[in-house]
């Protein structure tokens, strides 16, 4: 397919979303306040479980292999609203169009359909860079939080995760247009990545049986790797065979996104199911 | 040359209908094998009540329903093979009125959809303003959608529609939930697009509608095409007759057969609405109002209202479905 037919439609979409989406003003309240409101709760809980002056840490020191918490959370926390904030706008960005009733209209355009999940997951991608920074600022200047590590090899995590990402929400975005019950799907999606990642807990306290699947997900790597910069400050060669996991499930969780994109495209032609609510 | 040909078309739906977990799988024939064929430049309407399969047809030419079977083409573009190509060719104006974002405004509206339409923004900057002026909303560039007029709206969807100078215009019920000004309005403008030599296939209920605006009309009832002929062709089949309406509260059978003895009538339609019988007769012309009153009131009726009309495309509607449209819509509804 030509270009113009998905290059400059992909932009259009991204450029579209950013400016819907802060026209909007409870989009304040999502980037400059839940991202400070969200961890703190979770942070008060460490600090009753560990006392004021850390006398409780000795357990999660043993089950998470730090002392820093603070960090631990913190940092798990905002891989989740990072996470949950691109659900919302990039995997559920079909479902909005139905629901704002663009859906049909645009699909008699000539543009690569990809392109408007493409287009609203890099949209949710930007939007999401501002509330990340916000917390960490905001968490680093209560001093909870020490911003050490190295910058490059945080960026480059995040870069690597990325197909895995976008894939994932693709996947994701192709399930809604059959799934009608798509806000149900999120908070199940949501709630089983924060448990199985153990993005909120040291992975330490799962049953076996959970915890044996939390390897085969590349985001328990992600986070794992993420912490491991900046509490430990490991360099990245310490995590080759997750970086490689990383990449690999990327790829194939890009394909089978695609793909399955693909297929519910041609089977909701065939259905009527374009317009449905 | 015919710029849209459609073959036998036919779509078929399963819905599942009764109580919760004992639902049944009902087949509905939305659209059951029609054919038409429409010449460049041409009106075409495709005419008929609530279900008759009028957006299933249109969704199918603009791609978004594949059909069960048959065949169609636009310019020569298979649907279901080169639909890309055919979304090149053609634009579709559905309805609804959410067909545009509400919380841009008409300019970044209009640049959002040119970049699907895979236009150049350059192109885009010339064409929009051309065509704001064309339908006398060039004030309203950088007004928010929402805050527009549900008929400035539709103009905005209509230069949306017209941006990538499509040879092709799918409009399914244009005038839908507008007010009568604007729809006359919005139906001028209409005319002034075909004038530009855009090729237009619109779907509506209302009769006169399609008697105004068309070149051919496709009466469509129940996923079938029931007649098709030029609006003043498919009157004639009528012209030799005129149609005598009578509304009144004392009306019966024998009545009626008096009636029909007397003048030579046939029994269009008859039915009962609000306590009161609506009885439509076709007649011969020279039929006068004298004669029919005579014969009320020798036959004890009073009559509330009474009219010796020209057919109407309506007339043509019932003469060939059996039915009226607003009765079709009543029946279908439930
Ligand atoms: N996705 C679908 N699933 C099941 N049935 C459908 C679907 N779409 C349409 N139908 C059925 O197909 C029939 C034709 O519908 P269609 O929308 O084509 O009618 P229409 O002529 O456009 O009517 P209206 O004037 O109300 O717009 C209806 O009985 C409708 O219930
Ligand atoms: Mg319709």
């Amino acid at each position: 397919m030509q270009a113009r037919y998905w290059l400059r439609p992909t932009f259009s979409v991204m450029l579209k979303e950013i400016r819907i989406v802060t026209r909007y003003r409870t989009w304040l309240l999502s980037t400059f306040i839940w991202p400070v409101l969200y961890p703190l709760t979770f942070y008060f809980i460490g600090l009753g479980l560990s006392g004021r002056t850390g006398q409780g840490l000795g357990n999660f020191e043993r089950l998470a292999n730090t002392s820093d918490f603070a960090s631990f959370l913190i940092l798990g926390n905002l891989v989740w609203m990072f996470i949950n904030i691109n659900l919302w706008v990039g995997g559920m960005s079909l479902q909005r169009e139905r629901l704002r009733g663009m859906f049909d209209t645009t699909w008699t355009l000539p543009v690569n359909k990809l392109s408007l999940v493409m287009g609203a997951t890099f949209a949710s991608l930007l939007l999401n860079f501002l509330p990340m920074v916000v917390s960490i600022a905001f968490y680093a200047a209560l001093g909870v939080f020490k911003i050490t590590g190295n910058i490059f090899n945080i960026l480059a995590t995040i870069f690597l995760i990325m197909p895995f990402l976008v894939g994932f929400l693709t996947l994701f975005a192709a399930l809604t247009i059959r799934l009608r019950q798509a806000n149900l799907t999120v908070q199940v999606v949501r709630s089983v990545l924060s448990i199985v990642c153990g993005l909120q807990f040291p992975l330490a306290i799962l049953p076996k049986k959970i915890s044996a699947i939390s390897g085969y997900i590349p985001l328990t790597h992600f986070v794992d790797i993420i912490r491991g910069i900046i509490i430990h400050k490991h360099p990245l060669s310490y995590y080759t065979g997750s970086i490689v996991y990383i990449i690999v499930s990327g790829i194939v969780m890009m394909i089978t996104g695609i793909l399955a994109f693909r297929y519910f495209i041609n089977n909701v032609r065939k259905r009527g199911l374009v317009a449905g609510y | 040359m015919n710029i849209i040909e459609v073959d036998k078309l036919a779509k078929y739906f399963t819905y599942k209908k009764g109580k919760p977990f004992r639902k049944k799988k009902v087949l509905s024939k939305a659209v059951d094998g029609v054919s038409f064929s429409i010449k460049q430049g041409e009106i075409f309407s495709l005419l008929g009540p609530n279900g008759a399969g009028k957006t299933t047809t249109i969704k199918m030419l603009a791609t978004l329903l594949l059909p069960l079977s048959g065949r169609a083409s636009v310019k020569g573009f298979d649907i279901v093979k080169n639909d890309h190509d055919v979304r090149r060719v053609l634009t579709a104006v559905l309805p609804g009125e959410r067909t545009l974002f509400w919380k841009l405004n008409v300019r970044e509206n209009l640049h959002y959809f040119g970049s699907l339409y895979g236009l150049k923004r350059s192109y885009v900057n010339e064409k929009y303003n051309e065509l704001l002026k064309f339908f006398g909303i060039e004030d309203k560039r950088d007004t928010l959608v929402e805050k527009l007029s549900t008929g400035e709206r539709q103009k905005v969807v209509l230069s949306r529609a017209l941006l990538p100078d499509p040879e092709v215009v799918l409009l399914d019920e244009p005038t839908l939930g507008l007010d009568p000004v604007a729809a006359i309005s919005l139906r001028q403008m209409i005319k002034k697009i075909a004038g530009k030599g855009k090729t237009i296939l619109l779907t509506t209920h209302y009769m006169y509608e399609a008697d105004e605006l068309s070149s051919r009309v496709a009466i469509i009832n129940k996923g079938k095409i029931v007649c098709l002929d030029h609006p003043s062709k498919l009157k004639q089949s009528l012209a030799a007759k005129k149609i005598v309406r009578i509304t009144t509260n004392t009306w019966n059978d024998s009545i009626n057969g008096r009636f029909i003895e007397k003048f030579n009538a046939d029994a269009v339609d008859m039915h009962r609405r609000n306590e009161e019988f609506h009885v439509n007769f076709k007649c011969g012309r020279s039929l006068s109002m004298n004669d029919i009153t005579d014969f009320l009131s020798e036959n004890g009726v009073k009559a509330s209202n009474m009219s010796l009309d020209e057919p109407s495309l309506e007339d043509v509607f019932i003469e060939k479905t059996g039915k009226s449209i607003e009765e079709e819509e009543v029946g279908s509804a439930g």
